[in-house]
Protein backbone atom coordinates (compact mmCIF):
# COMPACT_ATOMS: atom_id res chain seq x y z
CA UNK A 1 0.00 0.00 0.00
CA UNK A 2 1.57 3.11 -1.65
CA UNK A 3 1.17 6.30 1.02
CA UNK A 4 2.64 9.80 0.23
CA UNK A 5 1.59 12.45 3.10
CA UNK A 6 -0.42 15.23 1.56
CA UNK A 7 1.28 17.98 3.55
CA UNK A 8 5.37 16.94 3.76
CA UNK A 9 4.71 14.93 0.45
CA UNK A 10 7.37 12.12 1.44
CA UNK A 11 5.78 8.42 0.25
CA UNK A 12 6.37 5.19 1.90
CA UNK A 13 4.95 1.47 0.78
CA UNK A 14 3.26 0.07 3.92
CA UNK A 15 2.34 -3.71 4.79
CA UNK A 16 -1.17 -3.73 2.86
CA UNK A 17 -2.75 -5.20 6.43
CA UNK A 18 -1.40 -2.21 8.34
CA UNK A 19 -4.04 0.22 9.66
CA UNK A 20 -3.38 4.40 9.28
CA UNK A 21 -4.10 6.06 11.92
CA UNK A 22 -5.69 9.22 11.32
CA UNK A 23 -4.64 11.74 13.72
CA UNK A 24 -1.58 10.47 15.13
CA UNK A 25 0.29 12.55 17.60
CA UNK A 26 3.85 14.05 17.24
CA UNK A 27 4.33 12.45 14.07
CA UNK A 28 3.40 12.70 10.73
CA UNK A 29 2.31 9.28 9.93
CA UNK A 30 1.51 6.03 12.67
CA UNK A 31 0.01 2.20 11.02
CA UNK A 32 -0.39 0.01 13.09
CA UNK A 33 -0.10 -4.29 12.53
CA UNK A 34 -3.79 -5.82 12.50
CA UNK A 35 -4.92 -7.08 15.80
CA UNK A 36 -2.79 -10.52 17.17
CA UNK A 37 -3.97 -11.70 20.27
CA UNK A 38 -0.67 -13.16 21.51
CA UNK A 39 1.01 -9.84 21.42
CA UNK A 40 0.92 -6.90 24.59
CA UNK A 41 0.42 -4.25 22.07
CA UNK A 42 0.20 -3.70 18.26
CA UNK A 43 2.99 -3.34 15.53
CA UNK A 44 3.31 0.00 14.03
CA UNK A 45 5.41 2.11 11.42
CA UNK A 46 5.49 5.70 12.10
CA UNK A 47 7.40 8.49 10.30
CA UNK A 48 8.39 11.76 12.46
CA UNK A 49 8.98 14.97 9.93
CA UNK A 50 10.99 17.19 11.90
CA UNK A 51 13.59 20.89 11.36
CA UNK A 52 17.55 18.87 11.45
CA UNK A 53 18.18 22.37 12.30
CA UNK A 54 21.69 22.48 9.62
CA UNK A 55 22.64 18.61 11.67
CA UNK A 56 23.36 15.76 9.19
CA UNK A 57 22.10 12.35 9.19
CA UNK A 58 24.79 11.31 11.94
CA UNK A 59 24.23 14.42 14.18
CA UNK A 60 20.79 14.00 13.71
CA UNK A 61 20.86 10.71 14.92
CA UNK A 62 23.13 11.62 18.02
CA UNK A 63 20.66 13.92 18.84
CA UNK A 64 17.36 11.54 18.57
CA UNK A 65 19.32 9.04 20.70
CA UNK A 66 20.05 10.93 23.33
CA UNK A 67 16.11 11.59 23.62
CA UNK A 68 16.11 8.21 23.71
CA UNK A 69 18.74 7.56 26.57
CA UNK A 70 17.24 9.02 28.82
CA UNK A 71 13.84 6.65 28.97
CA UNK A 72 16.22 4.66 31.84
CA UNK A 73 14.94 1.42 30.25
CA UNK A 74 16.22 2.18 26.50
CA UNK A 75 19.17 -0.33 25.63
CA UNK A 76 20.73 0.61 22.23
CA UNK A 77 21.69 -2.67 20.27
CA UNK A 78 22.87 -1.59 17.14
CA UNK A 79 23.20 1.80 14.67
CA UNK A 80 25.08 1.09 11.24
CA UNK A 81 25.76 3.71 8.07
CA UNK A 82 24.39 3.83 5.85
CA UNK A 83 20.75 2.94 7.16
CA UNK A 84 19.94 2.04 3.38
CA UNK A 85 20.62 -0.45 1.07
CA UNK A 86 20.74 2.17 -1.66
CA UNK A 87 23.11 4.13 0.62
CA UNK A 88 22.71 6.95 2.99
CA UNK A 89 20.77 7.51 6.43
CA UNK A 90 21.44 5.49 9.24
CA UNK A 91 19.60 2.42 11.03
CA UNK A 92 19.63 1.88 14.60
CA UNK A 93 18.30 -0.93 17.07
CA UNK A 94 17.30 -1.01 20.32
CA UNK A 95 15.04 -2.03 22.97
CA UNK A 96 12.85 -0.21 25.52
CA UNK A 97 9.55 -1.37 28.21
CA UNK A 98 6.46 0.08 26.39
CA UNK A 99 3.18 -0.48 28.56
CA UNK A 100 5.27 -2.99 30.48
CA UNK A 101 6.40 -4.93 27.92
CA UNK A 102 9.18 -5.45 25.89
CA UNK A 103 9.32 -3.57 23.26
CA UNK A 104 12.51 -3.34 20.33
CA UNK A 105 12.02 -0.13 17.98
CA UNK A 106 14.22 0.06 14.59
CA UNK A 107 15.12 3.32 13.08
CA UNK A 108 15.72 4.82 9.89
CA UNK A 109 16.85 7.85 9.92
CA UNK A 110 17.77 10.79 6.66
CA UNK A 111 18.50 14.21 6.26
CA UNK A 112 17.07 16.27 3.28
CA UNK A 113 18.25 19.85 3.43
CA UNK A 114 16.98 20.85 6.21
CA UNK A 115 14.58 18.32 6.72
CA UNK A 116 15.08 15.23 9.00
CA UNK A 117 13.11 12.35 8.36
CA UNK A 118 13.02 9.26 11.05
CA UNK A 119 10.99 5.85 10.12
CA UNK A 120 10.09 4.48 13.34
CA UNK A 121 9.22 0.70 13.93
CA UNK A 122 8.49 -0.59 16.88
CA UNK A 123 6.88 -4.25 17.75
CA UNK A 124 6.72 -6.45 20.81
CA UNK A 125 10.21 -8.09 21.56
CA UNK A 126 8.80 -11.62 20.80
CA UNK A 127 7.42 -11.30 17.69
CA UNK A 128 10.36 -9.21 16.31
CA UNK A 129 11.83 -11.76 14.40
CA UNK A 130 7.96 -12.42 12.25
CA UNK A 131 8.24 -8.76 11.49
CA UNK A 132 11.65 -7.70 11.00
CA UNK A 133 12.02 -8.22 7.11
CA UNK A 134 8.48 -6.34 6.75
CA UNK A 135 9.61 -3.37 8.73
CA UNK A 136 13.00 -3.42 6.92
CA UNK A 137 10.93 -3.20 3.11
CA UNK A 138 8.57 -0.41 4.19
CA UNK A 139 11.74 1.55 5.30
CA UNK A 140 13.45 1.07 2.14
CA UNK A 141 10.54 1.95 -0.06
CA UNK A 142 10.45 5.68 1.64
CA UNK A 143 11.59 8.27 -0.57
CA UNK A 144 11.48 12.25 0.82
CA UNK A 145 9.54 14.95 -0.27
CA UNK A 146 10.55 15.92 -3.78
CA UNK A 147 10.25 19.82 -3.70
CA UNK A 148 9.02 22.10 -0.60
CA UNK A 149 5.85 21.29 0.16
CA UNK B 1 7.43 -25.59 30.34
CA UNK B 2 10.46 -24.30 31.26
CA UNK B 3 13.88 -24.28 29.83
CA UNK B 4 17.62 -24.14 31.71
CA UNK B 5 19.70 -21.53 30.88
CA UNK B 6 23.84 -22.04 31.10
CA UNK B 7 25.59 -18.50 30.77
CA UNK B 8 29.36 -18.27 30.13
CA UNK B 9 30.88 -14.89 29.68
CA UNK B 10 35.06 -15.40 29.38
CA UNK B 11 35.48 -17.83 33.04
CA UNK B 12 32.56 -16.60 34.40
CA UNK B 13 29.16 -19.03 34.20
CA UNK B 14 25.43 -17.91 35.30
CA UNK B 15 22.50 -19.98 35.29
CA UNK B 16 18.70 -19.28 34.70
CA UNK B 17 15.06 -20.58 33.77
CA UNK B 18 13.14 -19.19 31.60
CA UNK B 19 8.96 -19.75 31.42
CA UNK B 20 5.89 -18.42 29.67
CA UNK B 21 6.10 -15.98 32.87
CA UNK B 22 9.00 -15.24 34.03
CA UNK B 23 13.38 -15.15 33.53
CA UNK B 24 15.11 -16.09 36.60
CA UNK B 25 19.23 -15.46 36.01
CA UNK B 26 21.58 -15.49 38.52
CA UNK B 27 25.16 -14.70 37.85
CA UNK B 28 28.33 -14.24 39.70
CA UNK B 29 28.46 -10.27 41.28
CA UNK B 30 32.19 -9.97 43.13
CA UNK B 31 32.21 -13.14 45.51
CA UNK B 32 28.47 -13.38 45.36
CA UNK B 33 25.65 -13.89 43.16
CA UNK B 34 22.82 -11.79 42.01
CA UNK B 35 19.58 -12.84 40.59
CA UNK B 36 17.96 -11.27 37.94
CA UNK B 37 13.94 -11.24 38.11
CA UNK B 38 12.07 -10.42 34.70
CA UNK B 39 8.99 -10.98 32.84
CA UNK B 40 10.50 -13.31 29.97
CA UNK B 41 10.21 -11.32 27.38
CA UNK B 42 12.55 -9.80 28.75
CA UNK B 43 14.84 -12.11 28.54
CA UNK B 44 16.58 -11.04 25.60
CA UNK B 45 17.16 -7.85 27.25
CA UNK B 46 18.23 -9.00 30.32
CA UNK B 47 21.18 -11.42 27.89
CA UNK B 48 22.39 -8.34 25.90
CA UNK B 49 22.92 -6.19 28.69
CA UNK B 50 24.55 -9.03 30.52
CA UNK B 51 26.74 -9.44 27.72
CA UNK B 52 27.33 -5.69 26.73
CA UNK B 53 25.56 -6.37 23.18
CA UNK B 54 25.98 -2.70 22.00
CA UNK B 55 27.17 -0.97 18.46
CA UNK B 56 29.99 -2.38 16.89
CA UNK B 57 32.07 -2.54 13.18
CA UNK B 58 31.21 -4.76 10.85
CA UNK B 59 34.24 -7.11 10.56
CA UNK B 60 36.15 -6.61 7.41
CA UNK B 61 36.78 -8.71 5.75
CA UNK B 62 33.39 -10.06 6.03
CA UNK B 63 34.69 -14.08 5.76
CA UNK B 64 34.12 -16.43 7.97
CA UNK B 65 37.28 -18.05 9.92
CA UNK B 66 37.85 -21.94 10.43
CA UNK B 67 39.58 -23.16 13.32
CA UNK B 68 39.91 -26.56 14.64
CA UNK B 69 38.37 -26.48 18.38
CA UNK B 70 41.81 -27.57 20.03
CA UNK B 71 43.26 -23.69 18.47
CA UNK B 72 40.01 -21.93 18.90
CA UNK B 73 40.67 -22.91 22.61
CA UNK B 74 44.12 -22.09 22.48
CA UNK B 75 43.61 -18.90 20.74
CA UNK B 76 40.87 -17.78 23.45
CA UNK B 77 43.53 -18.97 26.45
CA UNK B 78 45.91 -16.93 25.07
CA UNK B 79 43.44 -14.03 24.78
CA UNK B 80 45.83 -11.49 23.12
CA UNK B 81 47.22 -10.81 19.81
CA UNK B 82 50.69 -11.80 20.80
CA UNK B 83 50.11 -15.31 19.90
CA UNK B 84 49.83 -14.99 15.82
CA UNK B 85 51.21 -18.72 15.97
CA UNK B 86 48.41 -20.09 16.87
CA UNK B 87 46.39 -18.82 13.40
CA UNK B 88 49.43 -18.24 10.97
CA UNK B 89 46.71 -19.49 8.61
CA UNK B 90 44.43 -17.54 9.11
CA UNK B 91 45.63 -14.45 8.09
CA UNK B 92 44.72 -11.35 7.79
CA UNK B 93 41.39 -11.58 9.26
CA UNK B 94 42.55 -13.24 12.00
CA UNK B 95 44.88 -10.97 13.95
CA UNK B 96 42.28 -8.13 13.43
CA UNK B 97 39.74 -10.91 15.29
CA UNK B 98 42.18 -11.43 18.32
CA UNK B 99 44.19 -7.62 18.14
CA UNK B 100 40.44 -5.98 19.84
CA UNK B 101 39.75 -9.07 21.56
CA UNK B 102 36.77 -8.18 24.21
CA UNK B 103 34.88 -11.35 25.56
CA UNK B 104 33.94 -14.59 24.91
CA UNK B 105 30.15 -15.25 25.82
CA UNK B 106 27.85 -17.71 25.00
CA UNK B 107 24.34 -18.13 26.53
CA UNK B 108 22.71 -21.92 25.84
CA UNK B 109 19.17 -22.95 26.67
CA UNK B 110 17.54 -26.31 27.07
CA UNK B 111 13.95 -26.71 26.50
CA UNK B 112 13.68 -30.44 26.94
CA UNK B 113 16.40 -32.66 29.10
CA UNK B 114 16.54 -35.56 26.73
CA UNK B 115 17.08 -32.97 23.66
CA UNK B 116 20.83 -30.65 22.80
CA UNK B 117 20.01 -27.06 23.79
CA UNK B 118 20.12 -24.29 21.35
CA UNK B 119 23.27 -21.96 21.87
CA UNK B 120 24.25 -18.27 20.48
CA UNK B 121 28.40 -18.02 21.01
CA UNK B 122 29.79 -15.02 19.92
CA UNK B 123 33.33 -13.84 19.91
CA UNK B 124 33.20 -9.68 20.43
CA UNK B 125 36.28 -7.46 19.94
CA UNK B 126 36.89 -3.98 19.11
CA UNK B 127 36.60 -4.59 15.29
CA UNK B 128 33.32 -6.76 15.56
CA UNK B 129 31.12 -9.62 16.39
CA UNK B 130 31.90 -13.05 15.39
CA UNK B 131 29.30 -16.15 15.89
CA UNK B 132 30.99 -19.23 16.78
CA UNK B 133 29.39 -21.95 15.03
CA UNK B 134 30.80 -25.33 16.21
CA UNK B 135 29.98 -28.37 14.00
CA UNK B 136 32.42 -31.43 15.36
CA UNK B 137 35.59 -30.43 15.89
CA UNK B 138 35.80 -27.92 13.73
CA UNK B 139 35.13 -23.94 14.46
CA UNK B 140 33.49 -21.61 12.18
CA UNK B 141 34.07 -18.08 13.45
CA UNK B 142 31.38 -16.16 11.04
CA UNK B 143 31.31 -12.38 11.25
CA UNK B 144 27.75 -11.00 12.28
CA UNK B 145 25.96 -7.94 13.75
CA UNK B 146 24.46 -6.80 17.26
CA UNK B 147 21.20 -6.61 15.28
CA UNK B 148 21.70 -10.15 13.90
CA UNK B 149 22.79 -11.42 17.39
CA UNK B 150 19.57 -9.45 19.13
CA UNK B 151 17.27 -11.71 16.71
CA UNK B 152 19.20 -15.14 17.72
CA UNK B 153 18.94 -13.93 21.31
CA UNK B 154 15.32 -13.77 20.54
CA UNK B 155 14.56 -17.28 19.25
CA UNK B 156 16.69 -18.73 21.81
CA UNK B 157 14.10 -18.06 24.66
CA UNK B 158 11.21 -19.24 22.78
CA UNK B 159 10.45 -22.61 23.22
CA UNK B 160 10.84 -25.32 20.67
CA UNK B 161 7.11 -26.01 20.67
CA UNK B 162 6.29 -21.76 20.35
CA UNK B 163 8.94 -22.05 17.75
CA UNK B 164 7.12 -20.35 14.88
CA UNK B 165 10.37 -19.38 13.63
CA UNK B 166 11.85 -22.68 12.41
CA UNK B 167 12.31 -21.83 9.11
CA UNK B 168 14.29 -18.76 9.51
CA UNK B 169 17.84 -18.94 8.43
CA UNK B 170 20.26 -17.97 10.58
CA UNK B 171 21.08 -14.16 9.96
CA UNK B 172 24.93 -13.08 9.21
CA UNK B 173 24.94 -9.20 8.09
CA UNK B 174 21.46 -7.03 9.40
Amino acid sequence: MRYRHPEHGFAIDLPDDFEIYRRPPLVALLAYAPEDVREPFKAAIGVGVEDAKGADVERFTDASLVEQERDAGFQLIDRVSPGFSSGGGTRTLGHHELAGRAATVEQWRLVVGEVGYTITTTCWTLVYETLVHAFAAAAETFRPAEGPP
Amino acid sequence: MAGELILQRGDRFGRGTVTGGDARITVPRGDAEQEIVVASDFAPDVLARLNDLGPRPRPEPFVPLQFTAADFASVLAAGDPAAPALYADHEPAAERFMAGFREHWRVEVSWKPDRPGRAVEVVDTDGGLWLVIREGSDVELRPTTPSAVWRLLILLICPDDDLRYSAVRIPVRG
